[in-house]
């Protein structure tokens, strides 16, 4: 999929753990599991704002564009 | 609440489908009790003349020779002395076992049992996979592969039906022109109801709708 999800590393760098954020951000770690390893089909602006909020980031530090060849 | 609407919907639907099955087979049965007892005395295998004995019933349909407009037969009013025209669509047969022509209609023979057999078969295997499809509504499992796969199941099963008793038909045509020669009809080949190619197809449809509605709901599973 073209749309990778840097969401570990941002995770790496603030030092939470998965359990941590989803219980901060509302959602279950299973569906934040889904969302970090690129499984995800679709992610709601609430629920990017709430990460972004969390991990004091921008969707862009979260979110990349690259083309798959 | 819903899901309680749902569950009670669900069992009340099985449950008419449970008697519609049972009055389709019982009835079945009931046309055809004379039929089967005539069939069941009439033609035993002896052991030593190693033939078949006794007496076939054949179901011959007709048609008149000359025409729509023809009516060979006449029949007796009943309130008057008149005579009123009349024909034969379909009559029974009872034919003796005649080594010599049984021949030449044993490949026909043959593959009629082997075709009422894949017949039984899936008329035993249409209400389990219908009850299987139940029983996962009954689970709230809508929108699933199993589910898919039991509807496309349903499906090819009621388009079988259709084509088994097309074949038979056929068969029954083609073994009757062999047979028999009558001065006033000629053999016709029964007609085969459109019924089970309509509802399988429409089930297959519906097949197509269940896994569009899968893929909706795991795209709606994975936005997060």
């Amino acid at each position: 999929m073209p749309i990778i999800v840097n969401l570990d590393v941002m995770m790496a760098k603030r030092k939470i753990s998965l359990n941590e954020l989803s219980n901060k951000v509302g959602i279950t770690p299973a569906n934040l599991s889904i969302l970090k390893t690129g499984k995800a089909k679709a992610i709601r602006f609430s629920t990017l704002e709430a990460i972004c909020k969390e991990l004091n980031c921008q969707p862009g530090d979260i979110l990349e564009w690259a083309e798959v060849e | 609440m819903n899901t309680f609407k749902l569950t009670n919907k669900i069992n009340i639907l099985s449950i008419l489908a449970v008697l519609a099955y049972a009055l389709l087979i019982i009835s079945s049965i009931i046309d055809g009790k004379e039929d089967f007892t005539l069939g069941f005395n009439a033609a035993r295998y002896d052991k030593e003349s190693k033939s078949l004995v006794g007496h076939e019933i054949h179901f011959v349909s007709l048609k008149s020779k000359s025409g729509v407009a023809h009516f060979p037969e006449t029949i007796e009013g009943k309130l008057s002395d008149i005579k009123y025209p009349a024909k034969l669509t379909t009559i029974k047969v009872i034919r003796p076992t005649e080594p010599e022509v049984d021949k030449q209609i044993i490949a026909y023979n043959i593959a009629g049992v082997l075709l009422i057999i894949l017949y039984i078969i899936i008329i035993v295997l249409l209400p389990i996979h219908f009850f299987m499809l139940i029983g996962a509504l009954k689970r709230n499992e809508i929108f699933s592969s199993n589910n898919i796969r039991m509807v496309r199941f349903l499906g090819f099963e009621l388009l079988s039906i259709y084509a088994i008793s097309f074949c038979i038909n056929y068969l029954e045509f083609k073994t009757n022109s062999i047979l028999f020669n009558f001065t006033d009809y000629e053999i016709a080949r029964a007609q085969t109801n459109a019924l089970f190619l309509v509802l399988g197809i429409a089930i297959l449809v519906i097949g197509e709708i269940i896994k569009k509605g899968e893929e909706i709901k795991t795209d709606t599973d994975l936005t997060i």
